[in-house]
């Protein structure tokens, strides 16, 4: 059902979102809690999201942990100082662009979403 | 969740190989990712899913994400080490390097070029090359589980840290630089015709550029070395 376009637009948002309110997750991780999340609405593709983790790393907002899982290296991220703080101004500027987008589809609808 | 057989395993690393990555940190994402993944599924699920698997990570998808990984890791490891010079050239660092310059000045004034060299620069440079060796053992000793199972003999292929050699390359450039400034004027057979005051400036500021460099590189693995495979 879901939209690959707007899933991919708003994919550094989801992440930085995830990773607020779970402290560290590894890749994987990421693409099971959305699937839950979203009862399988929306999947993120590995395509997707392993580039987005690494950029975002690169970026500074998110850090890396390594942890050895069984025979294998599992790499964990988390948010950094930076990544905290940008968390709150991409979901703003979700909010502000659904707003916009209710507007636009319902013009006689205030939209109030609280994120 | 199972544990996968090890025929299963063997499968999974066979899959994995022939995407022929050689950047550990990108190798361990796939293969932590591949396994997750299948020890969500009976074993009766095991080949469509694997099949599964390998349809979203291709070849070309595998190449591109690890280019795109270690483009990421240098252009991180730069702004990283740029960031900490910057910082030796503000308050209240500047107060350490200027003193550190004042030292490498009265030296220099006090002792012949010669002398010079050999007791700030050779020595520095020792110290680089150790540590540069440090390093690449390091990121070997941490992937050795994962070295293991692909090494070369099933790959093919020489396996490497981005992030270990993003920072050997930026622990190697005052070398680098040093030997160009010392043995291109002799390749060249050029005679500057420098005086002893403009060579020990020119040592001087050889012997501060190296030790700025790498005290700005080892600062950067000691911040990375926290996070990353090194």
């Amino acid at each position: 059902m879901s939209s690959n376009a707007l899933v991919k637009g708003s994919l550094q948002t989801i992440i930085l979102k995830l990773l607020e309110e779970n402290e560290k997750m590894y890749g994987y991780e990421i693409t099971q809690k959305v699937k839950e999340l979203t009862a399988g609405e929306i999947k993120i593709t590995e395509g997707a999201l392993y580039p987005a983790l690494h950029k975002l790393e690169a970026e500074g907002l998110l850090t890396t942990e390594i942890q050895q899982v069984d025979n294998r290296v599992r790499k964990y991220y988390s948010l950094t100082k930076d990544g905290q703080k940008e968390v709150s101004s991409k979901l703003a500027e979700l909010q502000a662009f659904v707003e916009n987008m209710q507007r636009i589809i319902n013009p006689g609808l205030k939209p109030d979403l609280g994120f | 969740m199972r544990k996968l057989t090890e025929q299963e395993l063997k499968l999974v690393q066979t899959a994995i190989i022939a995407k022929e990555i050689s950047v550990l940190e990108v190798l361990a994402e796939i293969y932590d990712h591949y396994i997750s993944h299948l020890e969500g599924f009976p074993e009766a699920e095991f080949k469509n899913e694997l099949a599964n698997l390998e349809s979203k990570w291709t070849y070309p998808y595998c190449r591109t994400l690890q280019d795109e990984f270690s483009k990421n890791v240098n252009k991180s490891i730069r702004s990283l080490q740029w960031k900490l010079i910057k910082s030796y050239f503000t308050w209240p660092k500047i107060l350490s390097t200027a003193i550190f310059f004042g030292v490498l000045f009265s030296l220099g004034q006090l002792l012949t070029p010669k002398v010079f060299s050999f007791s700030t620069i050779i020595p520095l440079i020792i110290i680089i090359q150790v540590f540069n060796f440090y390093l690449i053992f390091s990121a070997r000793k941490k992937y050795k589980g994962l070295r293991t199972i692909f090494n070369f003999k099933s790959t093919g292929l020489w396996l490497n840290s981005a992030e270990s050699n993003s920072l050997s390359v930026a622990i190697g450039t005052p070398i680098s630089v040093f030997n160009l400034l010392i043995f291109a004027p002799r390749i060249f057979d050029l005679n500057l015709g420098i005086s002893n005051q403009t060579l020990f400036l020119i040592l001087v500021f050889i012997a501060f550029f190296i030790s700025v460099i790498s005290f700005s590189a080892y600062e950067a693995w000691k911040i990375k070395s926290k996070t990353a495979l090194l």
